[in-house]
């Protein structure tokens, strides 16, 4: 048990925080336990020295991630996610709190993976540019370029959503 | 940053599920450790089993239609209904004459987590085949959902494509490890003569006419770019690069490099022969672009702005923008179908009880867009899929 000290103690504490970021990256509350769980077991051979530099988050965070990314290339183009949450008929009424998380949700389902990414650090965890670049294994100009995409695709998927993203343009890539 | 953003991802995000189960990771931790120590030696052995079968199965060629054996059944869907019901698979692909294919997919056994889908295997993990009546069959020989690696918790799967006309389906045969194209007219299979490692399976793309097939290697993955003659196997190199357009018989190619806009096109004839290096209009955005993105006649392209609402017409000679059409409604193409008007796909997923069914339904319907209007038609039926994870193929848009 001395290879995994310590780490039952940190999943209990962070492991909430990690589902909720897992959540928005995948869309589904299945592939947001599996990817936590997934990253937790890659961290766990290397527990020891990872939690002996005092930041094992950011360590666990970076392979959430990663793996995030690696399955959407794994299952190629062709593939699809259908764990899309259910698109309403009609034009509800954007005000509502409820129906906007939803449709919030359904856009986000619609982002490509290293779109979804780049809103979840930026604009949930608000990560930085260059954090978000470090995390991701990107240059900082590709964080901007993806959040500007990211954000226009969001815009044109869902124009309901306007009134969130108002105020979250990225000048130096607008076009 | 922007607040509203941030407390509506914050909302979303109390969805989440609540702990994880630090004794799942633990012992999942264990079992890595222990697979690890036995991967390597089971790793060499599959690969020697790989190489030996490669060895005695090796040539090309057309291989005739087998008399057909007793045919399984078709799974006969009415319009409107799943394709997937559970617990009921269709038969097997008569070996002889079918009918075209419109819709081709893959539900990983309906499995409703990762781990469920990571594991599909047996006769619900094969592709399945729609024809246009309705009739479903299972294609036994092709390779469907799979294990990527041993210790991998993902499913992938290996890609199947359908002809515009839906004749012919391209897939990797698992007996042999190869490409194939089965022509449905006789149930004929040609074997692709350049050989394909599984884990390197390229991107691939009928011409309209189905007599051509290109072969792209993915964006990380090396490998040649080839143009396959469908009738016989045979496969011709061509420049490196992603092809992403076909004119109707092949004889114009154009490849691009879709991570890179500043990179020319490549025109290519069908003998390989490059025609032409042709630099693109700074405007055209090709990133995240699929299908066939050249018209019949090879003289145009097909792309569409960033946020997909806009369609934007290329001229292949010069690179430059010629015209920007609005489109309502659907983004993206799968190939063009006529002179102005491509095909695309209108997704329906969702509905309102999906999340108290279990696993949500996947929902397509086959558009045609005309050009010179901005307006589609919807065409075919709609295809309805229960499953929380699907690859999918369409075909048959073409008469």
């Amino acid at each position: 048990m001395v290879r995994y000290d310590g780490l039952s103690e940190f999943v209990a504490a962070r492991g909430p925080a990690l589902l909720r970021s897992a959540f928005l990256l995948t869309g589904d509350r299945h592939l947001a336990e599996d990817l936590v769980q997934a990253a937790l077991v890659k961290l766990a051979p290397r527990w020891r020295r990872v939690a002996a530099g005092g930041d094992p988050e950011s360590y666990v965070r970076k392979i959430l991630y990663h793996e995030h990314l690696n399955w959407w290339k794994r299952r190629g183009r062709h593939v699809h996610p259908s764990a899309d949450p259910p698109e309403p008929a009609g034009h509800p009424d954007i005000a509502d709190r409820a129906v906007r998380t939803i449709l919030l949700g359904q856009a986000l389902g619609r982002l490509t993976a290293k779109q979804r990414a780049m809103i979840v650090l930026r604009f949930y965890e608000d990560r930085s540019e260059t954090e978000t670049a470090r995390l991701l294994g990107c240059s900082v100009g590709t964080v901007k370029s993806q959040t500007h995409r990211a954000l226009a695709r969001l815009r044109a998927l869902e124009p309901g959503l306007a009134d969130l993203l108002t105020d979250t343009e990225i000048p130096e890539v607008a076009r | 940053m922007s607040p509203r953003l941030h407390d509506a991802l914050h909302e979303l995000a109390q969805g989440a599920p609540s702990e994880v189960s630090a004794a799942q990771v633990l012992a999942g931790a264990r079992r890595r450790r222990r697979v690890r120590l036995i991967a390597v030696p089971s790793v060499a052995a599959t690969a020697a089993a790989a190489i030996l079968v490669g060895a005695t199965l090796a040539g090309g060629g057309a291989e005739p239609a087998r008399p057909a054996a007793q045919p399984d059944r078709p799974l006969v869907t009415e319009p409107g209904k799943v394709l997937n019901p559970p617990g009921v698979l269709p038969g097997r692909l008569p070996s002889g004459k079918v009918e075209p294919i419109v819709f081709a997919f893959l539900d990983y056994c309906r499995g409703k987590s990762l781990k469920e889908t990571t594991s599909a295997k047996g006769d619900c993990a094969q592709w399945r085949l729609v024809g246009r009546s309705g009739k479903q069959w299972r294609l036994p020989d092709a390779v469907g959902s799979r294990v990527v690696k041993p210790e991998d918790y993902m499913s992938g799967s290996a890609p199947l494509v359908v002809s515009p006309d839906g004749w012919r389906i391209a897939y990797y045969r698992a007996k042999d490890q190869r490409l194939v194209v089965r022509d449905l007219t006789s149930g004929r299979v040609t074997p692709v003569s350049a050989r394909t490692a599984p884990a390197a399976i390229p991107l691939m793309m009928f011409s309209g006419d189905g007599t051509r097939l290109a072969l792209s290697p993915k964006v990380d993955q090396s490998g040649r770019t080839l143009l396959v003659d469908t009738r016989t196997g045979a496969a011709t190199a061509l420049h490196a690069g992603t092809v992403i357009g076909l004119s109707r018989d092949a004889s114009t190619i154009v490849q691009a490099d879709t991570e890179d806009e500043r990179t020319p096109l490549t025109v290519s004839g069908a003998d390989g022969s490059v025609r032409a290096s042709v630099p693109l209009d700074p405007e055209v955005d090709l990133r995240g672009s699929s299908g066939n993105l050249l018209s019949p006649d090879g003289r145009t392209l097909l792309t569409f702005t960033t946020s997909l609402d806009k369609a934007v017409l290329v001229d292949v000679a010069t690179g430059k923008i010629t015209s920007v059409r609005r489109i309502d409604g659907v983004g993206g193409a799968h190939a063009w179908t006529g002179p102005t008007t491509y095909f695309t796909t209108r997704d329906l997923s969702g509905h309102p009880d999906a999340r108290k069914r279990g696993i949500p339904p996947r929902a397509l319907r086959g558009v045609i867009v005309d050009l010179t209007t901005g307006k589609y038609r919807d065409v075919g039926r709609t295809f309805t899929i229960q499953t929380s994870q699907s690859a999918v193929a369409l075909g048959g848009y073409l008469p």
